[in-house]
């Protein structure tokens, strides 16, 4: 056997790629040939140290974005969207993984419930011990207390101006 | 128009200078001269009467002769924002019962009555005479009397009271035939104005007998607080010579502590409690504290700063200048022991509240 035939066997024995008599075969062989284990030890090592670095999550669009640039959007055109396309392409390799979309929307739209209903709780629930100060009133009994000593006019004209105050 | 000094005890009738001075003109001249400064006067105020200004108390006697007139009147009222200076027209009617205000809402002073108007009702919102008198404003500030100019087509003359520093910090003209201010401008240390009061329009000016106020109004207004118990807090005086003249109970079962420095006025108020996230009124901004956050607003009649500190709510209603009520704000009590739960609720409420 050459040298690229026993890596090509070796590898696809390893990726789970031969069939339940061709792997037998394989395995029977190991035995047999020093050449044959040596090129298993030497596959696993590889595919264990690829998988020591964990899986790599891309930003969603950019496996389609990959697959179109290298001309496999063919795959994708049989009606497959990118939500269903198989997050695994290597397998016992490299497993690139796309966040699906519609999992990402319904995160973003529990966390914005999430946060909606904090705000209601904040919002309509009043702290013990809180107050809501009365500051429109309180701008207005200053301004009548200082017309005491000072002309009622000046200061009644700039009370009678809401100046954004609400309340 | 006469110069009286209650401090150096003596008068200056402005006429006696005249005479003085004239008095080296021939006869014929003089006649002239007089009859002609009487001609004059009498198309520019209707009348030759002349009005004392009392140098120690200007703004108090312009408020005494408000209630003893009748007239008609347009002004303007300008103060410093954020956004910068800004302006609202106001109507004004008086008729020696009483001295009523339109702006965006109606309001009436009568005595020491005052009363805002919703749905049709007067609702009280003063009701109690001043009891205590504030410090001299000739302590903290130095008074002299500016040139005469007119306003809304009446002669005024200048009152300009400046700090110890000389920085004009107060301009307020008075109708030369009645007393009534027809225009105050307040500025701040660096000349600054911070609110403006202009008569646009005034009609007829006739003297009013005082008319006992049939004024009804609704509502409870402050009353005044004998005394002052924990938890509030109470300073005799604050920074800038703001001396106590007032304690009452304010809206919202809080307290009213009234400060005077003779020429601006300040108001502590305080409630017990924490405040409300989001039950602060849109605008203002928040602004750092010697020992947290406030919130400020820019208002026609002053500064408003609000914060909470240790379980109480203070907010400070100052005419003083931003510095003045900085420092203000500093002597009283800070927070010590910060909430954070209702800083960061505070936090996430506050876009949706402060508009």
């Amino acid at each position: 056997m050459n040298p690229e035939n026993l890596l090509e066997l070796t590898s696809a024995f390893v990726d789970g790629e031969l069939t339940l008599e061709e792997s037998r075969a394989f395995e029977s062989n190991l035995p047999l040939s020093s050449e044959l284990s040596e090129e298993l030890q030497g596959v696993t090592a590889v595919r264990d140290l690829l998988r020591a670095n964990g899986q790599e999550v891309i930003p969603a669009g950019m496996l389609n974005f990959i697959i179109a640039v290298v001309g496999a959007s063919d795959e994708g055109a049989d009606g497959a969207s990118s939500d269903d396309y198989p997050t695994e392409i290597a397998h016992g390799v490299i497993e690139i993984i796309e966040s699906p979309t519609t999992k990402r929307r319904l995160a973003k739209w529990l966390a914005g419930t999430a946060a909606a209903a904090c705000l209601l709780v904040v919002i309509g629930v009043p702290s013990s011990g809180s107050v809501a100060p009365p500051i429109a009133a309180s701008v207005q009994t200053h301004a009548a207390r200082s017309s005491l000593d000072e002309p009622a006019v000046e200061k009644l004209s700039a009370a009678s101006i809401s100046a954004g105050f609400l309340r | 128009m006469r110069v009286l000094s209650k401090g150096l005890s003596r008068e200056v009738p402005m006429n006696c200078i005249l005479r003085t001075r004239a008095s080296r003109l021939p006869v014929s001249v003089l006649v002239i001269a007089i009859g002609s400064f009487m001609s004059l006067n009498a198309v520019s105020s209707g009348a030759g009467a002349s009005i004392e200004i009392d140098v120690e108390n200007p703004l108090g006697a312009a408020q005494e002769a408000a209630s003893a007139h009748s007239y008609d009147a347009t002004l303007t009222t300008t103060w410093l924002s954020q956004s910068g200076l800004r302006t609202r027209r106001v109507t004004v009617r008086a008729d020696g019962e009483s001295v009523s205000v339109v702006g965006e809402r109606k309001m009436i002073s009568s005595g020491s009555q005052r009363a805002v108007l919703r749905g049709g009702i007067w609702h009280s919102i003063w009701s109690n005479p001043a009891a205590l008198n504030g410090p001299s404003l000739t302590k903290k500030y130095v008074v002299k009397i500016g040139g005469e100019s007119s306003i809304a087509g009446r002669s005024t003359t200048q009152v300009i009271v400046a700090d110890r520093r000389g920085r004009v910090r107060d301009l307020i003209d008075l109708d030369n035939e009645t007393g009534l201010l027809l225009r105050r401008e307040q500025r701040d240390e660096k000349g600054q104005p911070l609110r403006i009061i202009t008569f646009e329009k005034i009609s007829a000016v006739n003297a009013a007998d005082y008319v006992p106020s049939k004024l009804k109004a609704v509502g409870v207004a402050p009353r005044i607080a004998l005394t002052i118990n924990a938890p509030f807090v109470m300073l005799k005086r604050l920074p800038g010579g703001f001396m106590l003249v007032g304690k009452y109970m304010a809206p919202g079962n809080g307290r009213e502590l009234f400060y005077s420095d003779g020429l601006n006025s300040v108001s502590v108020f305080e409630w017990e409690g924490s405040i409300e996230p989001g039950s602060l009124p849109p605008g203002g901004t928040w602004r750092r504290a010697p020992n947290g956050e406030l919130r400020t607003y820019d208002s026609p009649i002053g500064c408003v700063s609000v914060w909470d500190a240790n379980g109480m709510t203070f907010a400070v209603v100052s005419e003083a200048s931003a510095l003045e009520t900085s420092r203000i704000v500093a002597a009283l009590p800070q927070d010590t022991k910060p909430d954070r739960i209702t800083r960061i609720s505070r936090f996430l409420t506050g876009p949706f509240s402060w508009g």
